[in-house]
Parts: structure tokens; sequence; C-alpha cells
């Protein structure tokens, strides 16, 4: 478990894990990782074919099982790699196996970094940053000392802060090219029904719940974001008009924009748009590069033509703060009042709602207080009445989910003849404290209702009871989303852009650097100096330690020391070297005589005249080796003497 | 300095590339921090084992002989002059590598004796030597040619071996070969004999003669020593095992007749130049020029047959010692037998059979012997 490799490839398991899911796949790789390694006490060898047989097996298992769960099949190579990785785990591999293993590894870890995980990756991203260059460093000295580890820590370290930087510094230098792959749209305005119900309705979906979050906003005073309209009543749903008119939007010059709240959208999950941008208001300018052709329609909210994934999904809009509105036409007004007759039970219980309140915009302010107070917000309520289900909603269930009260409120002022209709999109009610973002997430999306007065325009009224909208937030939570937003933005998704806007405040901040420099310069001459100095006491100091240890290198000093001792042990039995003899020779007349522990003694007069006279290092491992041969040499003495 | 992706540089170089593809379409940019810190391996090893190499030292002794088959005894030692590690050093030669230092200290230094085994006979001058070092990752190699001066001598590995007929034989103090004669010097004492007028003052023999028969001088057997002259074919069979085995063929021979106290005389048929060898020769000199023989095709020819012939002592017994046997070779063998010179053919075993040649004897060689062929 120690060596880097096996560490790499733990990492490679987890991040091959993530292709399936956050925590299940790679805790069991995780384990299969543990077992294998603890499993090792004797080596395991099943033959080139039989892992073939293994690796096909574990491909064609992770593909079957895959699509039968409906996860993505794309990964089913890397979950066959696993099974190789774990069955080779049993056994001590040979060179060009381990370097085998440790390209699967950087294969699983590119599976985890093509998935675009949260900021936690970074953590597997850091230690691959460490056990890549480790990995292979181990590989070669190995090859080179026969198995034995020769370096000390301390003489790769810049290594390793060597890699760290290039690593870090050509991230942010490598030319990003970005070919990009079309999205699949969910859903557009055409079958806005699909995404809406996924998005609205729990029943259907397990987006409401969801805490993914779809985009983030930076802006003051952001007013709900408008996706889509449902205007068209047919009696039992509501839908967005057949026909809609599409116009340019009425864009303003950037001189004439000051004033203008602006607001910067990241999205995030660029396919469940549907080709819709949503904005809290009127658009009077807007800037992307993800879309094609922006147009705004009848209910101001924006479609594209085309919309496609890039590196970083951004979109700035700036809305006009005293919009104007088009009075409705005759035809409109008939068409946004449109509902067949309603039963007498709903005209009479909406007239004692209303009674006494003759202004329609008070009798909406009415209704909206009404639903709001007398009825419960409740996701995944059981169905209404396919026949009558306003009349069910109000008078039976009396609860339900943020469509059912926006639904009730337009029928109702229609009924009352006042223009209406549904609008669905996102409350932004999540503000991040650190990053001053808002958190846009699936489950904030909602559903209100306008009416149309003419005196006003279109005016928003939100039936829904406050069980909809989650104020506040928690600190920890704001402080990962703000870490998840640096993450994507600086470094998931650093793109062309990002780097020049890098260069740019580099140059600006070496610009204020140097003027700085200029300011302060009698000090920073004099620190300089002083810095300067010390560097020139320290390699003075430096050269002498060196001039000490080349005139005594310590390890042939050691090594005499020991065989100093091991020739007073041998003495002590009775064993002479004699003067003219070297110690070779003196090994050689040993052998011929009968002396316990002659290995032990062969072993200590050949590390003394390969360090004494070859000049190779005395390792740790073989210093440990020799004291534990002399302990066993004076043992024998002991013994003799006794 | 040269610097080399390694077998495993190539092969992450070549993930890295696919990664990079596999970028181009994902909306991540993590993949290319997975490449930043394979690039950052590679920038890394890439300064590392430039340093390493440009900072050690080699030094290796001077020139070396050895025989085919052996490893040189000698130390080489390298030599750390940075105050950094260095580590992953290979010293390497084009016939293969030297030795290889895991980890050298600061400022320190290392002996080691060269792994290499020297199989074939030749020249490797340390000119070719060259330092390599993939430290630390194992990608990029840098590899510096050391240039410097002297080389290993390889001597074929001469093996025993009959000696070779001989001819012509002269007197001459230690020869193996008996006379019939007395003579006045020599190592095997014959008897005495009474003075004859001109003999030496020192030749008497005192102790014979102070029993009153008057003076008595020593007298020895007669010491001879044969001539023999070998003729080598610098590879015309183009086949270099062929022409190493006719070199090793060669040495065996001319050692082999030097032990028996034979004058030798051979010749190359590529240069024609003649060398002569007293009897009981060192020996080294031939063995450096026959390690030093290099391969020319074509030389088996009639006019540098007769060329060497003639340079030969007319006395001498030839040995022509060839790697083919061609119709030229045939022609001037038959002359010289016609005219009662001693000849033998040594040729390699892979050799079709020789027709008759009236009599010449013919030795077939090998990697490691001579057999006669019958």
């Amino acid at each position: 478990m120690k060596s880097a490799r096996n560490q790499l490839i733990l990492l490679g398991f987890l991040a091959q894990g993530l292709s399936w899911d956050e925590y299940f796949l790679p805790l069991i790789n995780a384990l299969l990782w543990v077992g294998c390694l603890l499993w090792r006490r004797r080596p395991i060898r099943f033959g080139p074919v039989t892992e073939s047989v293994i690796l096909a097996a574990g491909c064609a298992a992770g593909y079957l099982l895959a699509a039968g769960m409906g996860r993505s099949t794309h990964f089913f190579i890397g979950h066959g790699l696993v099974l190789m990785q774990a069955v080779r785990l049993l056994r001590p591999l040979d060179r060009r196996e381990k370097v085998f293993s440790i390209l699967i590894a950087c294969f699983h870890l590119g599976v985890g970094c093509t998935l675009a995980p949260d900021f936690r990756f970074m953590a597997v991203l850091l230690a691959a940053m460490i056990l890549v260059p480790k990995s292979l460093l181990d590989l070669e000295r190995k090859a080179f000392a026969g198995g034995v580890p020769v370096f000390k820590l301390r003489s790769v370290m810049g290594a390793f802060a060597g890699v760290s930087g290039i690593t870090i510094l050509v991230f942010l230098a490598f030319p990003r090219i970005f070919v990009g792959a079309p999205i699949q749209l969910r859903a557009g305005t055409s079958d806005q029904g699909t995404l809406l119900d996924s998005v609205l309705d729990p029943a259907r979906s397990g987006y409401a719940q969801s805490d993914r979050t779809l985009l983030q906003i930076e802006g003051e005073r952001l007013g709900p974001l408008r996706c889509y309209a449902l205007a068209d009543f047919n009696g039992l749903q509501w839908s967005a008009e057949k026909r809609t008119t599409l116009r340019r939007i009425q864009y303003v010059s950037p001189e004439q924009l000051t004033g203008h709240p602006y607001r910067r959208v990241r999205a995030k999950q660029v396919g469940f748009l549907g080709r819709i941008l949503p904005t809290d208001g009127p658009v009077v300018a807007l800037s992307g590069r993800f879309f094609r052709r922006p147009l705004q329609n009848a209910h101001g909210a924006i479609e594209c033509e085309a919309m496609w994934n890039t590196a970083n999904n951004l979109y700035e809009y700036w809305t006009d703060p005293k919009p104007r509105f088009d009075r409705l036409t005759r035809a409109q007004a008939q068409f946004y009042t449109y509902h067949p007759p309603q039963s007498e039970r709903l005209q009479n219980w909406l007239a004692g709602v209303l009674a006494g309140v003759t202004n329609s915009l008070e009798q909406a302010r009415r209704l909206e207080a009404r639903l709001q107070t007398n009825f419960k917000y409740q996701l995944g309520g059981p169905e209404l009445q396919r026949l009558n289900p306003i009349d069910d909603f109000i008078f039976n269930q009396k609860q339900g989910h943020c469509e059912r009260f926006a639904a009730s409120l337009a029928l109702l002022l229609r009924m009352e003849g006042v223009p209406s209709r549904i609008v669905i999109g996102y409350l932004p009610v999540n503000r991040n404290r650190y990053s001053g973002w808002y958190n846009i997430r699936f489950k904030d999306a909602h559903a209100w209702t306008e009416g149309y007065f003419p005196e006003v325009g279109w005016v928003q009224f939100d039936a829904t009871p406050g069980g909809a909208v989650e104020a506040g937030g928690w600190n920890l939570r704001d402080l990962l989303d703000t870490l998840d937003f640096a993450w994507y933005s600086h470094v998931v998704n650093f793109d062309g852009s990002a780097q020049k806007q890098l260069v740019i405040s580099s140059l600006r901040s070496l610009e204020q650097s140097a003027a700085w420099a200029r300011r302060e310069s009698p000090w920073l001459l004099a620190v300089v100096l002083a810095a300067l100095s010390a560097w020139v006491w320290q390699q003075r100091q430096n050269r002498d330690k060196v001039h000490i240890t080349r005139s005594r290198p310590k390890t042939a000093v050691q090594a005499a020391h020991y065989y100093g001792q091991m020739l007073r042990a041998l003495a002590r039995q009775g064993f002479h070297r004699a003067s003219p003899q070297t110690p070779l020779e003196f090994l050689s007349d040993l052998q011929g005589r009968a002396l316990p522990h002659l290995s032990e003694v062969r072993f200590i007069t050949e590390v003394f005249c390969s360090t004494r006279y070859g000049h190779h290092p005395l390792s740790a491992m073989e210093e440990a080796e020799i004291e534990k041969a002399l302990e066993r040499i004076r043992k024998g003495s002991a013994t003799g003497a006794t | 300095m040269i610097f080399v992706f390694t077998k495993t540089g190539r092969v992450f170089l070549a993930v890295s590339v696919l990664m990079y593809l596999a970028s181009l379409t994902s909306q991540s940019g993590l993949l290319l921090f997975l490449i930043s810190i394979l690039a950052g391996c590679y920038l890394v090893n890439f300064g590392w084992a430039w340093r390493n190499v440009r900072q050690v030292e080699l030094q290796t002794p001077d020139s070396v002989h050895i025989s085919e088959g052996q490893r040189a005894a000698q130390p080489w030692r390298l030599t750390n002059g940075s105050r950094h590690w260095a580590g992953l050093i290979q010293v390497e030669s084009p016939d293969g590598v030297l030795g290889s230092v895991a980890a050298l200290a600061p400022l320190g230094a290392v002996s080691f004796l060269p792994d290499l085994v020297y199989w074939k006979r030749g020249v490797y001058s340390y000119t070719r030597i060259s330092l390599g070092s993939i430290y630390p990752f194992g990608f990029i190699k840098a590899v510096r040619l050391m240039k410097l001066p002297g080389e290993v001598v390889v001597y074929p590995a001469v093996y025993h071996a009959q000696p070779p007929r001989a001819a012509g034989y002269d007197v001459m103090v230690g020869g193996k070969f008996k006379g019939n004669r007395r003579t006045m010097s020599g190592s095997i004492f014959a008897g005495v004999r009474p003075m004859q007028a001109g003999d030496p003052l020192k030749q008497i023999h005192w102790k014979s003669s102070a029993k009153g028969q008057g003076l008595m001088v020593k007298t020895f057997e007669e010491e001879l020593s044969g001539r023999v002259s070998f003729i080598m074919d610098c590879g015309q069979a183009g086949d270099a095992k062929i022409l190493d085995d006719c070199v090793r063929a060669t040495g065996s021979l001319i050692f082999a007749a030097l032990d028996e106290g034979h004058h030798v005389e051979w010749i190359d048929l590529k240069q024609l130049h003649l060398r002569l060898i007293p009897p009981f020769a060192d020996g080294h000199e031939i063995l450096d020029e026959l390690a030093r023989i290099e391969e020319a095709r074509g030389c088996l020819q009639e006019s540098a047959l007769r060329q060497a012939v003639e340079k030969v002592s007319n006395k001498s017994a030839v040995q022509f010692v060839l790697t083919d046997f061609n119709a030229a070779a045939r022609e001037v063998t038959l002359q010289l037998k016609s005219q009662n010179r001693a000849v033998t053919l040594y040729l390699p075993e892979t050799c079709e059979a020789v027709e008759d040649l009236g009599g010449v004897p013919v030795f077939t060689y090998s990697e490691c012997g001579l057999v006669e062929r019958v």
C-alpha cells in the first residue's frame, strides 16, 4: 500500500468509479483495491490469457450493467481495466507491466477528468501531481539499483517541486482549443412541457428537489427569471402558444447602458435550458458565445436559434429599469381571457372571495392572498381529477405544487375578465455570501401568474404559499458553492479568454509592482543587498562544509568504523588479523578456519571494501544489515567466551 | 549533448497526445491538467538529465587489453561535480552498457567495474563512449559523447593448437628440435671432446681436462628451429564470424609455432606487410595486430597470393589460413607443392570439401578448435 504506484492505481479506481456515481462505485473500487493488496500474501498468477478474459468480462459487465441501469456506457473499457489492474495487484509485476499499470491509472484519471467532477476532485488531482512523478521515479530507480531505493527523499524534493510548478504553469499557458460538442437539447419551446414537468412536478422526475446548480448569476436586485409562458388554455391544460411572434431585442447603445441593471450568468447545464436564456426583465443588451441569434418572444423570454457547449457558458445582459408595455389588442385580450365555462360552485366561490372589491388589480391581489393563506404547498401531491381539475384543487385537495397555484389563479383571473398567463422560470433565492452570485438550482424552478391591467401592463402574482421559497443559506454550503464556482470557472473551464484575462491582469500587476519598486527603490535596494550578502555568506558556509565532506567521506569513515568493530569482535574470539593482511586476505584466511558467522564477516568485509576503496555510498539499508550482522558476531563471541 | 525520448517517454507522449485530442471535444479542461503533470515530468526530466550529464565526469583507465569473452578489470570512476544529487546514469558504448550508477551524491564519486563483456575481438575506442542520464523520471535521456582518449583492445581468444608443420630448420639456441651435430653452445650438454685450434678458452671443460688427457671442451646438442609462414586472408568469405574464426585460428597457430621455437612470418593479404617474429617472442604485438584486422573482401586473388609467397622466406613452410577457397588459392597451392614447399591449408569448417591437392594437408577451423580434414 505504501507503493506510489499502488496509490496511483487507487486514485485511478476512484476516478473510474466517478463515471458511475459519486459514492457507490468509488467505494467498491477502493474496497477492491484494499482487498487485493491485503490478499497478496502469496503471489497469485492468472496468466495472460486469463487476465485478458477478465479484462473482456469486466468490459462486458461494465457495458451491460451501465446500459441496464441507465448509466453512461462510454467508460465500459475503464471498468474492465479496473478489474485487470485489481488482478495484477495480486502478484509482483515486471517493469513493462508496471509502466502499463501507470498508464492505465492515467487513463482512469483521464476518465475522471472528462466527467468534470466538482471541486472535491481537486484532491485527486493534487495527489496525482505527487503520485505520477513518484511512481515513475520509483520505477526507474528500482530498475537501476536492482530494487533497492537509493535516493533520499530530500534529494528528489526539488523534482517534485519542479513538476508541481511546471504543471501549474503549463496548465495556465497551454493553448486551449475547444472544438465543442453539439448538445442534444432536452427540450425547446415546442416540447417545453416535458422539461417543465420534469422540473416542476416531482412525480415525473427527481429534479424538483435537486440541488444541482443550473445557473450562477452575478447582479443586484435580481427578479424572477422567466423562461416560458403558458397562455393557451383548453379548459384542462395550459400550454404555450402554438404560434408566437419573435422579435429582435431592442438593443441600446453601450453608452446608454449606464444605470441599466447588469447581470452576468453562467449556465452550468446548457442542455436543460432548452434554447431559452433565462432573464429577469426586458432585455436591452445581450452577449454570449454559446448561442446563436437570440430573439425575444411575445412573453418577454429570450429564445435562441441554437445552443452549444463551450468551456464557459457565460452570457451577460442588461435590463430596462423602466420598461414600456404594449397594449393588448382586442384579439390578444380575447386570447388571454379565454376559458371554458366553469362550474357554478367555482363561480359562487369566486364571487364570495371577491365580494366588495371592484378594482381588477385589487381583486387579483385578494385572490393571490386567498390562495397563499388558505392553501398548502406540497410537492408530489395526488393527481387532480382530469375532468374538473381546478374544482378538485380549490374545493377538495387544497394543496399542490406551484404550477397548480399559478394555473388556478390564472383561470380565476380570466373568469373575472383579466387577461392572464402562467410564467415558468426560476426564483433567485440563494445568494452566495462569499461570491455574491446567485445560485439557481433545479429546485428553484417555479411557476407564477401574470395578469394584464390596461393602466399598468402585466403584473406578477405568486399565489404559491411560502413553502416554495427557501430563504437564507448555510455558510458552509455557500463556501462550498464559492469553491465550486472557482473550481469550474478557473480550473475546469479555464479557457482562452480566461488565459487572456490572466495575462492582462499579470501585466497590470507587473506595471503596478514596477511603479511601487520605483517609489520604494532605496528601501528595496537595501533589502536586496542584505539578501545578497546573506546568500553569499551561506554559500561560503556550504563550501566549507563541502570541503570537510570531501576530505573525509562520511560513508567511508562509517564503513571503517563497522569493520573495526568486527575486527575487535573477532579478536575476542581469537581470530586476529595480521597487520600486512588486506581485508580480503584476512577473509580468505578465515575461510579455512572454523569460524561461525563467516557469511556475516564476508558481508561486512565486502561492504567495507566497496565503500572504502570503491567509493560506493553506504545505504541506510546496508548500515542496518551491518549492525545486525555485528550483533550476531558479537553474540557468537560472547558464547565462545563463556 | 543529445536528447532522446526513451521508450517509456514515447509511450507517455502518445498518451498525452491522445488526452489532448480528447480534451478538444471534452467540456472539461481537467485533461489538460493531467497533460500538464506529464509535461512537468518531461521538463524536469529534461533539465535534470541535462544537468547530470553536464556535471558528471568519467575517468577511464588508459588503454585496456583483454581477450575475447572477458570484461575490463580496471575500475572506472564517475565524479559528480555539482552540488546536487545525480542519478540514473549509464555509461554506454555502441556495443552495450558499460555500467550504471543509481545515485551519486553531491560532489561525490563512485568507482565501478564495466559490466560489458567483449565477445568479439576488435578495438573499442573510448571516443565512442557516452554518458547518459534519464534522471529522474525516465522519459528523456540526455546523452553526452565523452570523446575520451584510450581504447579497449580485445585480442582474439587463442586456443590450444597442434604446432604447424615447419621447414628450413636453422641452428638456434633454444630450438626445440635436435640436430645430428654437436655445437659449442646450447642448452643440452652432449659431452666433451679434445680441444682443437680455434676453440674458445671458455669452452674448456676443466673437470675432465684435469684427468690428464689434455684439454677437453664442452659440446652441446645441436638445437634447431624451423620457419613457418602464415598467409592470412582478410575476409574473402564476407562473413565477419568466419573472419573472426580465421583470426583466432591464425593467432592460435602462431602461438603454437612460437612455443615450438619456430621463426614465424605472417602476412595478411590486405596489407601484404610481412611481420617477422622471432621464436619465443612475447606475442602481444601479434595479438594487437590480429585484433585490429578489418574485413576486406576480394583480397584472395592470385596476384596477392603470389606477392605474399614471394615476401615470405623460401625455406619456410607456408600455412594458408583462409576464409574461403577459390581457384586462385588452389593454383598457388599446387604451384608451391610442385616446388616441394611444405604447404598446409586451414579453411573454415563451413567450406565445402576441397578436391585432392596432391597431398597438401587440409585443416578446418571453427570458433574454438582445429580439425584435420581427412
